[in-house]
């Protein structure tokens, strides 16, 4: 092995726990029962709410092709200007220039469908602003260097005064998804506003960005990420968010408290509620999601971005009635228990009560079992003490 | 899951988790493109011809790609320099892997161009033949990509560690 490997690998550190995850993470979808698809009305709502601004906004071309409205090259070279600065690199790639104008498109048209409009008022103002901000970064090599010869002025008029609409309207969007979401972080709100502006700019413009692609040469390019999977249990509803631990069951919420809950499968996330979709405390539910944050790195607690949820069976945990609860008293006793703190991420195949304790108990990959018990550890077994627990418990 | 799957998560994970890891440089996210990565594997209908491990490292570079494409990650990277305060904890991160290999944390700092070029000659140990057909560049140009991150290392490593770099 090459040095540079050996530091590379050095610097990467163990990986032994995040392969766990991400196995537990397979097995977990695989096994997961048949859906029940919650049938989103989330973008019909949405739509519906849009046709009016949507057709105020096609009276109010005159006629004109949206097509030829919608997308224009002065407004991409600013966007490419945006991207060079933010990269610093001469030549940033045409997709996430691309990427960039249509986020401020799709904001702009969505914000515009729910009645956002701007004033001149407003416009002058945002003028200011960015005239201002601009101004106090002019000596700024990089913004020198896109200004160049024809200097702030020509620039500002150019490529900044025809956008004000849009940044109006988009502030106002954003302003209207903080109050929505009046819990969550300030970026994430951004997030969940700019991914509904994504959508609602999918639905109804997917063909005029489509051919502007290919006038710039690029593959059909989507805004929309994928997400990754979770399972788990809606733990806490809010007015607007459900609040979702990753590998909880719904019986978690009998016995235990959000905070025990919490300590004891530690991926716990608020996501919001899109408008129209039916979801209730203790339903167990499938979350795709593309990120989440936490405000306070020290918390458990963080708040994601959803691009799909569902409920799904949640019977798939098997409660066990122990028929020879002293056999297993003693085989408990006897195993080598590591004490402290875990987390489980998957729902447990199996539990069982002993003595007021609730048991949980996963089967891994090699058909071993894990068993894990809240606030005092879990243990791993070996192939000779699962097939004795399994002959115990009847599994 | 079935064996076979689970055998070739056992054998390949860790390898491409740190392969993610070096191209987004966030555990958490290299654990979502692997496991995405595992469950397209899981969804094709592969025929093994020696080449899984080829194949299953060309999925992971292309997601990890994909994902440093996406606007999220963008944003991200934006908010980490107007929210230095949100950007503690990543930078936290940054400052362990220093202390782990001080080559290595030079190496997560290259802009991705040379970061790829170094990760696939060094740590897939990929000829410049190989490197060049997988990114689909010239082999000229993979030379040069790998000339330019050497140079760029240069001033954050000792001499001795220099030295290490341009003789393997």
């Amino acid at each position: 092995m090459n040095n540079v490997k050996k530091e590379l690998l050095k610097v990467a550190g163990d990986m032994a726990t995040s392969k766990e995850r991400v196995k537990e993470r397979i097995q977990g979808q695989r096994n997961l029962k048949p859906k029940k698809p919650i049938h989103f009305i989330v973008m019909s709502a949405v739509v519906t709410l849009c046709i009016v601004g949507f057709i105020t906004i096609q009276l109010l071309d005159g006629g004109t092709k949206q097509s030829a409205q919608l997308f224009n090259h002065t407004q991409l070279e600013y966007f490419e200007d945006l991207e060079r600065i933010m990269w610093a690199t001469q030549d940033p790639p045409k997709e996430f220039v691309y990427g960039r104008y249509e986020q401020q498109l799709a904001s702009y048209y969505f914000a515009q469908s729910l009645g956002f409009d701007s004033t001149m008022k407003e416009q002058e103002a945002e003028k200011e602003k960015r005239y201002n901000e601009l101004q106090n970064l002019q000596e700024d090599p990089k913004f020198k260097e896109i200004f160049g010869n024809r200097g702030l002025d020509s620039y500002f008029e150019k490529y900044v005064e025809p956008l004000l609409p849009m940044y109006v309207a988009e502030k106002k969007l954003n302003g209207w998804y903080q109050e929505k979401y009046p819990t969550f972080p300030e970026s994430m709100v951004h997030d969940i506003a700019e991914q509904d502006a994504i959508r609602y700019f999918n639905t109804h413009f997917t063909e005029e960005a489509k051919s502007f692609q290919e006038e710039l040469g690029l593959k059909y390019y989507s805004n929309i990420p994928n997400g990754s999977t979770y399972v788990g249990t809606v733990v806490e509803l809010d007015s607007n968010a459900f609040f979702f631990v990753e590998g909880a069951i719904p019986e978690d919420l009998e016995r235990l408290s959000k905070a025990k809950i919490i300590e004891k499968y530690k991926n716990a996330t608020w996501y919001p509620i899109e408008d129209g979709a039916l979801v209730k405390k203790g339903d167990y539910v499938e979350v795709s999601s593309s990120s989440s944050m936490s405000e306070d790195t020290s918390k458990v607690e963080r708040y994601g971005l959803q691009q799909s949820m569902a409920v799904i069976d949640p019977t798939v945990t098997t409660k066990l009635k122990l028929q020879n609860p002293d056999e297993v008293a003693v085989f408990l006793q006897q195993v080598n228990w590591q004490q402290g703190e875990t987390s489980i991420i998957r729902p447990p195949d199996y539990s069982f009560m002993l003595d007021g304790v609730r048991v949980d108990v996963l089967v891994t990959h090699a058909k071993t079992l894990r068993l894990h018990v809240l606030e005092y550890g879990d243990v791993k077994l070996s192939e000779k003490s699962s097939e004795q627990l399994k002959g115990l418990l009847g599994i | 899951m079935n064996g076979i799957l689970e055998k070739i998560i056992d054998d390949h994970a860790e390898h491409l988790l740190r392969l993610a890891y070096f191209y987004v440089k966030d555990r958490h996210m290299a654990e979502d493109i692997v496991q995405e990565v595992f469950i397209k594997f899981s969804s094709q209908e592969y025929e093994e011809r020696g080449l899984l491990r080829a194949y299953l490292t060309t999925l992971t570079i292309n997601k990890s790609k994909d994902y440093l494409k996406t606007w999220h990650y963008k944003k991200f990277i934006l908010q980490e320099k107007l929210f230095p305060v949100r950007a503690k904890s990543h930078r936290d991160a940054l400052i362990e892997a220093e202390e782990r290999s001080q080559i290595g944390a030079a190496i997560l700092k290259l802009p991705l161009q040379s970061r790829e070029a170094i990760l696939l000659y060094y740590f897939e140990e990929m000829k410049i033949a190989e490197i060049a057909s997988v990114l689909k560049i010239p082999e000229n140009t993979v030379k040069t990509r790998l000339r330019r991150a050497r140079e760029a290392l240069k001033p954050h490593l000792k001499q001795e560690e220099w030295e290490v770099l341009v003789h393997e």
